[in-house]
């Protein structure tokens, strides 16, 4: 059964459809891809799952119970994380108590008390590689960081499902493979990915599976080399020359 | 991260042990200086909950303070209800209206909830204004006589609200130690983003606006036993709100022990002030709130915090910091 | 007839209302920020017109205009040195300034000019005319005359000069009016001078009507907060309307339930209007 699943997944805001009908799922353990061009609906999508926009039809479900008309703190309590695309700290709070939120009230909602708590957002800073700042004002950090920072929050909160937005935009290529295989390691925990990236050999390499958003509808769904090849894909978003680059080999 | 230490521990209780016998050997007018100071310091702190942790700034405690005062008053003149017990119903009152309240208010944000904090305390003011029969309208309220002489009635009141002060300040202590404490600081920080990563806001906005009321409506219970009379011009006054709000910018806003020292410096300033060119006190004041906002609106916790690298241009920064 | 009379009395006085609640609605629409000193500016006003008019015998009418040069003058150095500073901060900031504004204002006029009342008396303050059996004393019904064209000079300055129209810009984008070569500094000066005017043309007028003190601002203030919210702040007939409600409203109450419970019902409506529609009556996102 899938973790999440959506149905006709419908979002307008007045008159502009960002989102059309989208049918998706999202199958447990996987690394789900989601590409497209700027303004076709990506980030809404996380908007919606995440329930920070309500959705104007269709449904959403996540284990099979529907999750479209929760709070964006349910959804949270639910198991359910996201990153921001242009990253949100809490900026008066130290790195740490930024990683503490996520542990004290994501998934084990106030289950695990402050000290628990603690323990759990050190093991994550670990994890990200961020241990040595964890003092630091969040404010002071620097941009690839930042970065890390708020995958720690959304990591802190013990996800069943991940969904990142633009994770690795603005950072430079060798910490792209870093943050690659992070994901890669998170994934290996159990955690269900969901990646938005404009990185394209990125979310190639990264993905099991890619869906691709046009205007807010879905266009094309499949095995990653499957969608690279994909004459829509590559009229609507990768163009001619992006998608002969990374044609496999054994194509040619 | 959740003891202090056994140095800190000793500290304090060598100050409180000071401030105990202090008043046995001064002046009755600087234990009443004193009380005023260990009553802002409730309100200050308490207010501090909703507007420093939590980012709800509310120009409308007052509220709570005046329903405080009149609960206790009305209690312990017409049903000859006991001081204690009278306290602990202006609590529970405080405390009452701030949930109800909170629910819708706590929806709005800045501008709004500055003018609807205000609007709110102001139509208490009105009400209780046109209330006659048992709260007295707008000629007031007299309590009965506190007991003992002089001297003997200053103390009492001293130690009880040095005691409100010391309450207030565990409370506060341990407010920002447990999770609701961190809830409140993401409230603050980035609201939507609290709610994603699973904060119920508003539970928390509530929780935090109800206790902000809560030891402002004891002190205010306390402030009409000391005084002996009370009107609703005097306890559900705009000043009283406003002081809560610039003691905290003073001192600094959001910080355990700014409350404190901007009630402290407030309070100290207002009586040389008064007794001293009682004509210009409003007048100064007003300059030192201009030059508090414009020059350290993150209050002297911080000045104390960048003393090592401190010059000149901290001030002109923040002056310049929110122009056009 | 009695009450028609009073109801009449409360329209009069209802143009200097939407005058004042005009010229706060004016600053907060625009520059976003809260004046909790306009009632000081109010009474900045009133006082000039009652030194102009009693040190240099110019009839209170002919002040009018020099207070509101005078009170024009005074908001934009306010603006330019002090308010400025504070334009991007948080609510909180610019109302606890503005509060802090406030206390200086009204306590350096105590200090200087204690707290008696003063009055302006002029040969003709008691003459009135009568339209049918009801009583229009003059002062009143010029003063109402007055606050009505002023109104209408302000709605055509708004949106028929290019000043007018380079406030609007600022109002709607910042950055593109910038872009766009508005001097932004000047017309935040400009905006917060033509407010603290509008106060002070008004103080002027109430002057004239009736005796004054330095505290005679604060009640202005709530005044204004209620009339900005209930019409709506980006538009020039909400405060219009609403001051004259007011003024009717405000007689009408005196005379039904007493002067209390005013207060009351225009706080309350006050805190509803926020929770359920703070775009008011008639307001708009702009001008």
């Amino acid at each position: 059964m899938a973790i999440l699943q959506g149905n006709k997944v419908t979002k307008n805001f007045g008159g502009l459809y960002a989102l059309s009908n989208v049918d998706f799922e999202i199958r447990p353990g996987e690394i789900l891809g989601l590409i497209g061009p700027n303004g076709s609906g990506k980030t809404t999508l996380i908007n919606v799952i995440s329930g920070f926009y309500p959705i104007s039809s269709g449904e959403i479900l996540f284990k099979g119970y529907p999750i479209h008309s929760l709070k964006p703190y349910r959804v949270a309590n639910l198991g359910i994380a996201r990153t921001f695309q242009v990253v949100r700290p809490f900026v008066q709070l130290r790195v740490i108590e930024n990683v503490l939120v996520g542990a004290l009230f994501g998934k084990n909602n106030l289950q695990a008390g402050v000290k628990e708590s603690f323990r759990r957002a050190r093991q994550v800073l670990d994890l990200v590689g961020l241990s040595d700042k964890m003092d630091f004002p969040s404010g002071s950090l620097t941009l690839a960081d930042r970065k890390k920072l708020e995958l720690a929050k959304a990591l802190a909160m013990e996800p069943e499902l991940l969904l990142l937005d633009e994770v690795m935009a603005g950072l430079t290529f060798k910490e792209i493979e870093e943050t690659m295989d992070l994901i890669r390691r998170i994934n290996a925990t159990g955690v269900t990915i969901l990646v938005i990236e404009h990185v394209i050999h990125a979310v190639l390499n990264l993905s099991h599976r890619i869906f691709v958003l046009h205007h807010g509808e879905k266009i094309a769904e499949g095995l990653p080399h499957e969608i690279v090849r994909s004459a829509r894909v590559i009229e609507a978003y990768l163009g001619k020359e992006y998608a002969k680059a990374y044609q496999e080999p054994s194509d040619a | 991260m959740t003891r202090i230490s056994v140095g800190k521990s000793i500290f304090f209780l060598i100050v409180i042990c000071l401030l105990g016998v202090f008043p046995l050997g001064v002046g009755v007018s600087i234990i009443r200086l004193l009380t005023s100071i260990f009553m802002y310091t409730v309100l200050s702190q308490s207010w501090n909950i909703i507007g420093g942790y939590t980012g709800y700034i509310s120009f409308g405690n007052a509220l709570f303070f005046g329903l405080g005062a009149y609960t206790t008053g009305v209690l312990m003149l017409h049903l000859h209800t006991p001081f204690v017990l009278s306290l602990l119903a202006s609590a529970a009152v405080a405390f009452g209206v701030a949930f109800l309240i909170g629910i819708p208010i706590l929806r709005l944000k800045g501008h709004y909830l500055a003018v609807a904090t205000f609007g709110v305390a102001e139509a208490m003011r009105e009400v209780f204004n046109n209330l006659r029969g048992f709260s007295g309208g707008g000629e007031g309220l007299s309590f009965p006589l506190p007991p003992g002489d002089i001297r003997m009635v200053s103390y009492q009141f001293y130690y009880l609200m040095l005691l409100a002060a010391i309450l207030t300040m565990i409370m506060a202590y341990h407010v920002t130690r447990r999770p609701a404490g961190y809830a409140m600081a993401a409230i603050r920080d980035d609201e939507d983003v609290a709610n994603v990563m699973g904060i119920h806001t508003t539970k928390y906005k509530i929780l935090a606006f109800c206790l902000s009321a809560l030891f402002t409506g004891v002190v205010g219970g306390i402030f009409g036993y000391w005084v002996t009379f009370i009107e609703p011009n005097n306890v559900f006054s705009i000043q009283i709100s406003v002081m809560m709000v610039i003691m905290v910018l003073l001192g600094g806003i959001g910080t355990l022990w700014g409350p404190v020292i901007g009630a402290f410096i407030l309070e100290i300033l207002s009586d040389l002030l008064i007794s001293r060119v009682v004509e210009y006190h409003g007048a100064v004041l007003g300059f030192i709130i201009i030059v508090v906002v414009l020059a350290a609106p993150r209050g002297i916790m911080e000045i104390i915090k960048e003393r090592k690298k401190l010059s000149f241009s901290y001030f002109l920064e923040n002056i310049r910091k929110y122009q056009a | 007839m009695v009450f028609v009379q009073i109801l009449l009395d409360g329209l009069l006085l209802g143009g200097v209302y939407a005058v004042i609640a005009l010229g706060f609605s004016l600053v907060w629409g625009i520059m976003n920020i809260i004046n909790v000193s306009h009632g000081a500016f109010v009474m900045l006003g009133a006082y000039a017109t009652y030194w102009i008019t009693t040190s240099s015998g110019l009839d209170p009418f002919m002040a009018l205009p020099i207070t509101m040069l005078i009170m024009f003058i005074v908001g934009g150095i306010v603006q330019r040195f002090i308010i400025n500073y504070v334009i991007r901060a948080p609510a909180y900031i610019t109302i606890t300034l503005t509060f802090g504004l406030e206390l200086l204002i009204v306590n350096l006029a105590l200090g200087a000019w204690t707290a008696n009342f003063r009055s302006i008396t002029v040969s003709y303050s008691g003459a009135r005319f009568f339209v049918g059996p009801f009583l229009f004393p003059y002062t009143r019904f010029f003063i109402f005359v007055s606050a009505l064209v002023l109104t209408g000079l302000m709605h055509l300055f708004i949106t028929r000069t290019k000043t007018g129209a380079a406030i609007r810009a600022t109002r709607m984008d910042l950055e593109s009016a910038r872009l766009n070569g508005v001097n932004v500094r000047r017309i935040y000066i400009i905006t917060f001078g033509v407010g603290a005017a509008l106060a002070g043309v008004a103080g002027g007028m109430i002057a004239i009507t009736y005796p004054i003190s330095p505290q005679m601002g604060f009640s202005y203030l709530a005044m204004s907060f209620i009339i900005a919210v209930l019409g709506g702040l980006g538009s020039m007939a909400g405060p219009l309307i609403g001051g004259l409600i007011f003024g009717l409203i405000e007689a009408l109450g005196s005379f039904l339930i007493g002067t209390g419970f005013k207060g009351i019902i225009a706080f309350t409506l006050l805190v509803i209007i926020l929770l359920v529609r703070p775009s008011g009556i008639l307001g708009r996102e702009y001008y």
